[in-house]
This record gives structure tokens, sequence and C-alpha cells, in this order.
């Protein structure tokens, strides 16, 4: 559920920020300025961005270097180091979105230059959302491992 | 100072045991922060800024856009058109399918700035096509793991962007600057694939006639304009690389639902879809790749290694060779946006220190890792290929060892001669 509502707004998002370029350009040369067009495309890209790392998160789609995991024959030293990267991710993200959380909070009573009917916090809010639900779906992956290890050994 | 380079080892070794690069970033940022001001004073609201204010740029929109262009004209049917046409256009020369492929992918390449995505689309119809006509294996994947290395030199290029954001030059001239160096990758494998094509006596197609080509032509000329809609709205100053790419989006979206009928709304929304989680995930790197680069220039730790490579030589062109080898190994393990997010804000003050052009290094840097996706471990274009081509994964590796001798050759020679990279956008600016 989580997932499919990230998936769902980070495209919208993308759609947004997608069409709001377009209508900069197509404006411009029937001599209507839209202001406003780069500051909301730039706010959509940010939430694009952080909708979108829930969603890769929640897929362990994140970039990285995988020569020692896939070096590694013992599946217990693997959940061992599978469990060691999800607690850093972790930790992270916690301190990402508790500076998100900060930072919103302070800005929120600035308003945008071009966008009357928003404000900075907007811009803070989506990686206090994308890196708390993002932490959430780690907590559950930790969990989901130490299940699995607790089923093979039961098993054995 | 030293807590900054103390937090590049920290760095090296949470990427060493696989964390996740954007993560590895931030926490070695978190490291520093806790070892320089203690654990009471992390200032984690600077670190969201950062990451924000990395992501915040509208420069940086091009990413998502090139992304969802090279997505679109894969799914669209766009890359059977482009093959066809230039299947009819080279394919009769003797060992014309080799010659098809780097064509397809150098047309492709004006569309597409992935080498994956260009290996993932063309990779597919080219080997099998080569297959059927005879090729042995190991030419066939050789020359689609070597053309596939086009896609991200020729603009629009993800990596030029992404340097172009991190070493604070101009996104345009990085764009222009890929042209000549790409269009010169794409001779030296033709080359090589015509001196193969004599020596192991490789077949040739039956041209098919001037109506047959025309009409693929006329098939293909959609796709084709793609780039000259890119290219030609920049060079010309019509709009600025971040709008060519949402008008090339545009285009790209008009064809595959208006003159392919390829694409309905779901289809479309799919693309969207992937497109939306490939730049989240490249994005969030550069993101957190920000709070890296920002503490790197307050412990000056560039300038520092600059002052150490001055005490080692003051020569450029040992420092540009030493730098190279160091790239082309960092390119084995690390992908292109992780390296070049990590890199760019270390080695561009140094390479200025000794004179050299930030769009000249930038192109260096950029094809230099590129090769990188075309060599074991972490050679995401291999990976694909293997995959496409189901043979093992060593004769992938041992199958595309030629072609990337002669790509490394290349970059070679844009090295030495900065005005291959640097002319196209010194002319139009």
């Amino acid at each position: 559920m989580l997932t499919e509502v990230s998936d769902a707004l980070a495209t919208f998002a993308f759609a947004g920020f997608l069409c709001a370029i377009i209508a900069q350009v197509a404006y411009r040369y029937i001599g209507i300025s839209m202001v406003w067009s780069e500051e909301l495309a730039r706010l959509l890209n940010v939430y694009m961005v952080f909708f979108g790392v829930i969603l890769v998160t929640a897929r362990r789609g994140h970039l990285k270097i995988d020569v020692l995991e896939r070096s590694i024959t013992s599946p217990l030293f693997l959940r061992t180091l599978r469990i060691v990267h999800l607690l850093l991710a972790l930790v992270f993200l916690l301190c990402l979105a508790y500076g998100a959380y900060l930072l919103t909070l302070s800005s929120w009573g600035h308003r945008l230059a071009t966008m009357a009917w928003a404000n900075h916090g907007m811009f803070y809010l989506a990686p206090l959302i994308g890196s708390l639900l993002s932490a959430a779906l780690i907590v559950l992956q930790i969990v989901e491992e130490f299940t699995s290890a607790r089923a093979e050994e039961g098993l054995c | 100072m030293i807590q900054g380079l103390f937090m590049l080892g920290y760095l090296v070794i949470l990427l060493a045991i696989g964390l996740g690069a954007a993560f590895a970033m931030g926490l070695a940022s978190l490291i520093y922060f806790g070892a320089a001001r203690g654990i009471d004073n992390i200032p984690f609201e600077i670190m969201v800024q950062r990451v924000v204010s990395g992501i915040d740029s509208f420069t940086l929109l091009a990413i998502p856009l090139f992304i969802f262009v090279g997505h679109l004209m894969n799914e669209s049917g766009a890359t059977t058109r482009l093959f066809s046409f230039a299947n009819n256009l080279v394919g009769p020369m003797r060992g014309g399918l080799a010659q098809v492929n780097v064509l397809a992918s150098m047309l492709f390449a004006g569309m597409s700035g992935s080498g994956t995505a260009d290996a993932a689309g063309l990779g597919n119809i080219e080997i099998r096509a080569m297959r059927d006509a005879g090729y042995d294996d190991r030419t066939a994947i050789g020359i689609t793991v070597g053309s596939s290395l086009i896609g991200p030199i020729i603009p629009p290029s993800i990596p030029a962007i992404l340097y172009a954001i991190l070493a604070g030059v101009s996104a345009t001239d990085m764009l222009l600057a890929g042209l000549i160096p790409g269009l010169l990758m794409a001779l030296v494998l033709m080359l090589m694939s015509a001196y193969y094509a004599r020596k192991y006596n490789q077949p040739r197609g039956i041209f098919p006639g001037f109506a047959k080509l025309w009409s693929s032509f006329v098939a293909a000329f959609g796709a084709l304009l793609t780039p000259i809609i890119l290219l030609g709205g920049i060079m010309f100053g019509i709009f600025t690389a971040t709008e060519a790419a949402a008008v090339a989006g545009l285009w790209a979206f008009f064809l595959a639902t208006m003159v392919y009928r390829s694409m309905g709304l779901i289809g479309i929304i799919s693309v969207l879809r992937r497109s939306a989680y490939d730049s989240a995930a490249i994005m969030f790197i550069l993101g957190c790749s920000a709070i890296l680069a920002w503490i790197l220039t307050r412990a000056q730790v560039p300038m520092t290694i600059a002052n150490w490579l001055i005490g080692l030589s003051d020569n450029p062109i040992f420092i540009m060779v030493l730098v190279m080898i160091f790239l082309l190994i960092i390119g084995c393990f690390m992908s292109v946006a992780v390296a070049i997010n990590i890199l760019t804000p270390i080695l561009v003050p140094i390479m200025i220190v000794y004179g050299l052009d930030p769009v000249h290094f930038g192109i260096v840097m950029i094809m230099l890792l590129v090769i990188g996706e075309a060599t074991p471990p972490f050679g995401m274009v291999l990976y694909v290929i293997t995959n496409i081509s189901k043979r093992p994964f060593e004769f992938v590796v041992m199958a595309s060892f030629p072609y990337i001798v002669a790509i490394l050759g290349v970059v070679i020679i844009i090295a030495i001669f900065p005005q291959l990279a640097l002319w196209l956008p010194n002319a139009v600016r």
C-alpha cells in the first residue's frame, strides 16, 4: 500500500514538472511570462525524488558496490551484513528526518518568491516524509531478516 | 582538514562493505560532524539543507527528462526503426551488421544519455540480427558492448549534466563538448569493425534498393529528429538544456502516441513510473553527495591534495596521467553516477590548480568512468549483455576487451588534444 501510493505520487510529480517546463517554453513563445513554472518544477522534482526514495528503499534498489556481498558464500554472514546495512541506513534516514523536521518548522512561514500559496517549508517537508517512511520500511526489512533467520533455524 | 581526510576513509570503508552509496556519503558526513563538532552539535539542519539544495536545481531536471526520453524511445519501437534504417544504409558492406550496430547506437545516443539503456534496448536486436546473419558471438557481443558506451558521451548525456552541476561549469558546454569525442568513438569502432570484417571474412548483407532505404529512413525520421531538436535547440539558444530535454520528452511522447501509435496511456504511465524510480535512485545520491562536497570545500581537502600533488610533481601531464589511471581503476568498482558525485568536488579544483580546463577534464573523466560500465566487476553494460546473450560473464568480458582498448585509445587522444572536446562549445558560445 505504502509503496503503491509513493509510486503514484512520484509519477504524478514527474508528470507535473514535465508539464511545467513545457508550459514555460510554450508560453514564452506566445509572449506570456510564467514566472512560477520554474519554481513549481523544482518543488515537484524534490517531491519526485523523496517519494521515489521510498520506492527504491522498498525494492532495496539503492545503488551500491556489491563486490563483497557477491563474494560471500555463508548465508549467516550475508544476512548479518544485510542487517548491518539496514541499521546504518536507518541511522542516516532518522538523522535526515530530524533535520528536515526542524527545517520544515523554521521555514514554514517563509513564502516562495513566485508562488504565494507555497512556502519554503514545503521543500523540506518532502525529505521529512521520504526519510521517515523509508526508515519505517527499513525497520520492517530488519524484522523480516530476523524472522526469516528464525524460520530457517527452526527448519534446521 | 585531517578530519576531512578521515571522512574520505570512512566513505571508502562504507562503500566497500556494500552500503548504498547515498547512505555511505550521508553517514561519512555524519561521522565527520560528530568527530569535528561533538555528538551534541551535529548540524542536522545543514545536512538536510545541503541534500535539498543538491537536488533543487533547474539544470538538474534535465537528468530525469533524459531518462524519460530514453525509456520512451526504447518502449515505442523507435530503436527497431533506427536499427532497420542503419541496416539498410550500411548493412550491405562486408561485416555490415557490425557497422549497423555502431551506427544504430550512435543514432540512439542522440536520444538517450545512458549506456545501459542502449545495451538493454538495442543490444537485444543487434545481437539477434548478427547471430542470424552468421556472425560469431565474440564479434556480436564485443561490438554491442563497445557501441553501448557511446550513449553516455554523445548528448544528451546524464553524466555530463551531473558533472556540470558539481563542477560549476555550463551544462550546455558539457553537453556540446561530448559530441566530437562520441563521434570519434563511433568512428574508431567502425574502423575496427571494417578491419575485423576483412580479416575474418565476415558476411555482407544485400542492398535492399533505394525505395526500401528511403521508406526505412521515413519510418525512422521522427526518431532521428530528436537529437536535432535537442542539439539544435541548445546550440541556437532557443532553449536551455533542461527545456530542450522537456521538449524532446514531448516530442518522444508525440511519436509514441500519435505517429507510431505503439503506446497507450498505460504504456506512458509505465514509462513515467520507471523514469521516476530511476531518477530518484540517482538524484538521492546527488543530494547526499552535496553534504560531502560542502564538507570537502570547507575542510579544504581538494586544496590539500593539490598541494601534496604539486610537491610530487608540478607537471600537469604527469598529474593528468596519474588521475586518468586512478579514474580508470575507480570506474571498475563504482557506477558512473556515484563516482562523479564523489570525485568531481575533489578532482576539479586540483585540475584547475594545474591549469587544465574543467570542461575538457570533465569529458575525459566521464569517458574513463564510462569504460568502467564495460569492465568487471561492476560493469552494468556487461551484466545487461550477459543476460541478453545468455553467454557466460567471462565470455562477454573477453569479447568486449579489444573494443574497450580501442575506446581507451580515443580517451587518450581526447586528453592529448583538448580542442576535440572544447572546439564545439567555444564555437557556439
